[in-house]
């Protein structure tokens, strides 16, 4: 008896110290994935330009900014037209090195998919239509497209060195002749 | 100091005239008197707040209106900005609207090429004897 008391005693203090320090439950609960919250693409980008140093580049740009080229005094009627349609767009670039640039215009860069991960673990892709997606050894793209309402459609392209997203009343062909519209524009436009 | 001597005859004349002329003026001012009301005198009491807050509307509208003045809307971006912003979105539209037409322009090719060298499809020959043929063959 004097044993079994003596084994209680040691055996106590053991058994306290493992119950503070983890549950029973916790232990017995299969593992749970871990949900990553979904953010809004913007957000997502702009996170990503912020917390790789200069290796990618970001930014947006509203609608009050289209607007207010419109009112430019030597904006053309095509752009005007053009740009009264769109709402927003932004865009994250990845900086290349010089030997990168290299690289890639020799066709010898392989492509990375850490932007299409990232923007596909942290952005909700629900109601994207793939439109397009091409892979080469150089290159990775993606090319989405959602219908937001009438009038109001994203168009969505990633690669594994930019996202551009565009929104606005604008159609597959619009961005199709868009370089062409744009032309003037670059003219007019600050180097 | 020199006076002013008038004929003895005119100054009577003169006084009729005058004498004459109150007498009319006063025989005719109580006919005349209720005619001579001021058109204002027909605005009533509550309309000149009214009209008051009216003028104020109108002023204020149109100092925020107008270009002139301190009440002028401040353009919010400057047109260093707007260009500068622009330059920006249409370096990015341009790209995508580049990446698209080569990425489809691919495709487009693809399905040229694959047209090339898949088998055409076996077209029914106009001549009929030579479809007698095979089928004799």
């Amino acid at each position: 008896m004097k044993k079994y008391l003596i084994i209680l005693m040691t055996l106590l203090p053991i058994a306290l110290a493992a119950q503070n320090s983890t549950s029973v439950s916790e232990i017995l609960a299969p593992a749970q994935p871990v949900k990553v919250e979904k953010k809004e693409l913007a957000v997502v980008l702009s996170s990503c330009a912020t917390s790789t140093g200069d290796n990618y580049r970001f930014f947006q740009i509203n609608e009050e900014m289209f607007k207010a080229f419109c009112n430019l005094k030597d904006a053309d009627s095509t752009s005007v037209a053009l740009f009264q349609k769109i709402k927003s767009v932004c865009m994250l670039e990845r900086v290349l090195t010089n030997a990168e640039r290299k690289k890639l215009n020799s066709k010898d860069l392989p492509y990375d998919c850490w932007l299409w991960n990232t923007i596909h673990n942290n952005v909700d892709l629900t109601g994207y239509t793939i439109l397009l997606k091409s892979t080469t050894y150089s290159s990775l793209t993606k090319f989405l497209k959602k219908e937001l309402g009438p009038g109001d459609n994203e168009f969505l392209l990633i690669s594994d060195k930019m996202v551009i997203d565009i929104r606005g009343d604008i159609q597959i062909n619009t961005i199709y002749e868009m370089q062409k519209v744009l032309r003037y524009v670059q003219k007019i436009l600050p180097n | 100091m020199e006076q002013e001597h008038f004929d003895p005859d005119f100054q009577e004349l003169y006084d009729r005239y005058i004498q004459a002329e109150r007498e009319e003026a006063g025989r005719i001012y109580p006919e005349i008197a209720p005619k001579l009301i001021m058109p204002v005198r027909h605005i009533r009491r509550w309309q000149y707040p009214v009209a008051a807050a009216i003028l104020i509307l109108a002023a204020g509208t149109w100092a925020l209106r107008s270009d002139f003045g301190s009440f002028k809307p401040q353009p919010k971006y400057t047109e260093a900005e707007v260009r500068q912003s622009l330059s920006e979105a249409v370096r990015a539209l341009t790209l995508c609207s580049q990446t698209i037409t080569q990425e489809f322009g691919q495709i487009e090719n693809l399905g040229a090429m694959t047209e090339a060298i898949s088998p055409a499809p076996r077209e029914i020959a106009d001549n009929p004897q030579e479809n007698s043929k095979t089928t004799k063959n």
